[in-house]
């Protein structure tokens, strides 16, 4: 842990951790190989009826496809505003979709396999060895959401190459490549999950200073070498733990512990290992930029935008993929480097370059973003939720009935105060975008005077962000 | 005897798997042998019309039908000659109809909602034998 | 066993060919079990360019139709708008002529009984055409409901009105409360006239409830109840030309027009909503 002098709006001591595998009952379970094997195998299952029901279910209605329901209503806004945010990547500890590469890499499912795991075993090119995939992958993803979230069979597609990629990637390449570089939902979950208030993480250096040969990263007979290619002995970010529980099996002083820390300190974290980038910050940017654009679409009043999401006519359709990918690619960033621009003049100073600037400052849009997303997710939830109770009873639209719940109607929830919800939800994650914005500002600049004058541009942003956001939700 | 954890795994794998999917499409395809009397599919004439287009009762009998509209438009299902009908089945949704035919015959089934620019050649027919 | 790069290769292979394959049985298979589907046949009523002109206070005469084909138009249940039919008229006959000034319509259809008079629970039998103001419709106007700005005309034929101005007979000794169905306040209007123009009501509307009797009724007609046959015979006779384009269809010489059909069977309870109906059929004026 980076120790911080700094505190969240000078009152949060960001070094404060509260250890959860310290009490005894709940180590032994993290350290048991059922876990998490038991939460994916119960994953895989539900997916097996997630895949099923969406190719059944055909091109018609997702209102009441439990494969629709259950991926982008319930899990979607599970993900954005509890496991993510509170979490971490708790969700890639139980995701079904790596267990077939992992088995076969490992032969196992459940005991270790010491020794070279199989597969070819190939390393991820370094270029490639950072988000810009991911970005990539999961905006060309986001262009198909308007056949997603309504046709059933779209989202039985998405999965399967999902799934397809998972194997592949996993028997060319080694361990969790896919994870880690290449699956679409992997990205904004690692950007996120820096926010989170959970933490995979050593305890005492001393300990692992001393260590030879360091078993959480090369493995032993309790558990494999990171499968997330991290070095758990020193790693200090959230982005790219998966969480796996493998370092807590294979550390045999017990020195790996499970945290709860106060949101957003890996905001503040620069490592040489762990450096902020720009494939990070656009992450950022496409994320605000697509909760933007979903927004318009799904949300909003506009109905010749919802046509072109969802692909009414072909022009209208590319359209929607022109102006999405320029919106999320440039004009975003755009704006954004203008901000950084007049950050970097108003603060008078010389020695940090821009990109600097413009990179770390983009890490107050992580906040940003998820409580845009959060209030967003809201948005689904509230008036959709309904929807979940009828397909868990009736998952195939067969005329099911299994918890007697398949006829309730639509009911829509607290759909009169929702913008007074989202909007509130939007206030506080604009308070922690401010506060970890000076916090940077701070990091940034050489100086108090400095980092306050250079701060001005950043929190004007982050403000108009709010406004804006703040009229979509309230009106 | 123990049960090694590798065999409990694989085998919940198993489970949640192929065990699964083979459970559940042989269960519905049990179900609904048993348990309706005839099942129809609802769709735009475009897409296929109602299918299958003629489906057959015993006469006297108690008649379930499970009808599936599986179109991305809302169908509606109206049997006038007994006075049945959903009136709208959304896009989707299954419904199911349930009466006792008393009279032999062939009869029209038609949709209700105005559901395609070929909404009025939706029809299909009822032989009672 | 050693994966190796073969293996993987083939592996590859076979898993993106099946799910490659799985993909196109879902989409072909997306909305069930295919069926080809036989392009839209739309029935076609053609109006015969002859020089007669046909008198209807001297009735309705098989011998005037006699040489002119008929096209049968096939009814369905209207069941869209509440109240739902009951009961089917499954088809009309339909002929047509035009001379340079008048369109004639006849259309025929099987009846169990004749039903001129109402009364509580007694409904008149009844038949009507319906063509579209705008030239170009879509085929989704044919629902009352849809009808768009324009809307349509409706030359309304009743057996009770018939009887009532040809016969000059009273068809009802008590209130038809029953009648006074939700939807056709605006026509119990008409019927219950005392100076009756025509055995037809001359209508228009714009969707569902909005029917309408014209200020000017233009359209003539007269219908006969063949008891041995057990069939209707109904006459319409209307100026080719229209009077008021946004009142009355407009017809010319070798022009097209869709027109739709209902018919009402009396005995079995249709009124107002509850009638069969056809789909459009294309009129055409050779």
């Amino acid at each position: 842990m980076i120790e911080t002098k700094d505190k969240l709006f000078g009152v949060v001591d960001l070094n404060a951790r509260f250890e959860l595998t310290k009490f005894k009952p709940v180590r032994a379970i993290l350290k048991s190989r059922w876990m998490p094997l038991l939460p994916i195998l119960l994953n895989l299952f539900i997916f097996v009826i997630i895949l099923l029901a969406a190719f059944t279910g055909g091109y018609s209605a997702g209102n009441y496809n439990f494969g629709i329901m259950i991926v982008w209503i319930l899990w979607w806004v599970l993900l954005m505003m509890m496991l993510v945010p509170g979490l971490s990547r708790a969700w890639c500890m139980m995701c079904p979709f790596p267990i077939f590469s992992d088995w076969a890499q490992r032969t196992k499912l459940f005991d270790v396999k010491t020794g070279k795991l199989g597969g070819l075993n190939f390393k991820w090119p370094k270029k490639l060895s950072n988000m810009w995939v991911m970005n990539i992958a999961f905006l060309v993803t986001t262009f198909f959401s308007g056949f997603m979230t309504v046709m059933p069979f779209a989202t039985f597609i998405l999965l399967g190459i999902i799934i397809l990629g998972a194997f592949i990637v996993g028997l060319v390449f080694e361990k969790r490549t896919f994870c880690l570089y290449l699956c679409p939902v992997s990205g904004f979950q690692g950007l996120y999950s820096q926010f989170a208030t959970v933490e995979v993480r050593r305890k005492d250096w001393d300990i692992c200073k001393n260590h030879n040969p360091k078993t959480c990263f090369v493995g032993n007979e309790n558990g494999y070498g990171c499968p997330w290619l991290r070095t758990p002995f020193d790693f200090q970010k959230n982005t790219y733990c998966g969480m796996c529980l493998e370092c807590l099996k294979t550390c045999p002083y017990d020195n790996m512990a499970i945290n709860l820390r106060p949101p957003g300190v890996d905001l503040l974290v620069e490592t040489k290992r762990e450096p902020k980038g720009l494939d990070e910050a656009w992450k950022a940017f496409i994320m605000l930029g697509i909760a933007i654009v979903f927004y318009l679409a799904f949300q909003g009043p506009w109905g010749f935008f919802k046509d072109m999401v969802r692909g009414a006519t072909l022009p209208g359709y590319l359209g929607y993929i022109a102006f999405h990918a320029t919106f999320n690619l440039l004009i975003i960033p755009g704006v954004f480097f203008v901000f950084a621009y007049l950050s970097k003049r108003l603060s008078g100073n010389t020695d940090v370059s821009l990109k600097t600037i413009f990179t770390n400052f983009a890490y107050t849009l992580i906040p940003m973003g998820l409580g845009v997303w959060m209030g967003f997710s809201v948005g689904i939830l509230l008036p959709n939720g309904s929807y979940i109770l009828r397909v868990l009873s009736d998952p195939f639209a067969w005329g099911w009935n299994l918890f007697g719940t398949a006829q309730i109607p639509w009911t829509p929830v607290l759909t009169g105060v929702m913008g007074y919800l989202q909007g509130a939800i939007l206030i506080v994650f604009f308070a922690f975008a401010v506060g970890y914005g000076w916090l940077l500002a701070k990091q940034i600049y050489a100086d108090a005077k400095q980092a306050k004058r250079g701060f001005v541009p950043i929190l004007t942003f982050l403000t108009l962000i709010t406004l804006v956001f703040l009229w979509l939700f309230v009106g | 005897m123990k049960i090694k954890n590798e065999t409990i795994a694989v085998a919940l794998f198993i489970l949640g798997t192929v065990v699964a999917l083979v459970g559940i499409l042989g269960f519905e395809n049990y179900r609904r042998s048993a348990e309706y009397t005839a099942e129809l599919t609802a769709r735009a004439t475009e897409n296929g019309n109602w299918y299958p287009n003629t489906i057959t009762i015993p006469y006297g009998k108690p008649a379930k039908i499970l009808i599936r509209n599986i179109d991305v438009v809302s169908h509606g299902f109206a049997l006038p000659d007994f006075e049945i009908a959903v009136q709208e089945i959304k896009a989707g949704e299954s419904a199911v109809v349930e009466f006792t035919p008393d009279k032999r015959g062939v009869f029209p089934f038609v949709c209700t909602i105005w559901c395609s620019m070929r909404h009025m050649e939706m029809r299909g027919q009822l032989i009672v034998e | 066993m050693k994966i190796t790069k073969p293996i993987v290769i083939a592996i590859t292979l076979v898993l993106t060919v099946a799910f490659v394959a799985l993909v196109y049985f879902g989409m072909t298979h997306a909305r069930g079990a295919p069926v080809a589907v036989p392009p839209l046949k739309r029935a076609t009523l053609v109006s015969h360019y002859k020089t007669k002109s046909l008198d209807l206070t001297q009735g309705v005469a098989l011998a005037d139709w006699a040489d002119i084909p008929g096209t049968e138009v096939e009814l369905v249940y209207q069941v869209m708008v509440l109240p739902w039919s009951k009961a089917l008229i499954p088809a009309v006959t339909a002929k047509s002529f035009h001379n340079d000034t008048e369109l004639y319509v006849y259309v025929s259809w099987k009846d169990d009984a004749e039903n001129r008079n109402l009364s509580t629970g007694e409904f008149g039998d009844a038949v009507a055409l319906m063509f579209p103001l705008a030239d170009d419709v879509p085929p989704s106007t044919l629902m009352m409901g849809f009808l768009g700005k324009q809307g349509v005309n409706v030359w309304h034929w009743k057996a009770t009105q018939d009887k009532e101005f040809w016969s000059k007979e009273s068809v009802s000794n008590d209130a038809y409360s029953d009648f006074h169905y939700p939807f056709e306040e605006q026509e119990t209007l008409i019927v219950s006239k005392s100076a009756l123009q025509s055995a037809i009501s001359d209508l228009i509307a714009v969707k569902v409830t909005t029917t309408t009797a014209k200020a000017t009724q233009n359209v003539q007609g007269r219908g006969v109840w063949d008891a041995s046959r057990g069939e209707w015979r109904v006459v319409f006779k209307r100026a080719l030309s229209a009077t008021n384009l946004k009142e009355d269809a407009a017809f010319g010489h070798g022009t097209r027009k869709l027109m739709a059909f209902a018919a009402w069977a009396g005995d079995k309870g249709d009124r107002g909503g509850r009638k069969s109906i056809s789909d459009w059929v294309q009129l055409e004026f050779r």
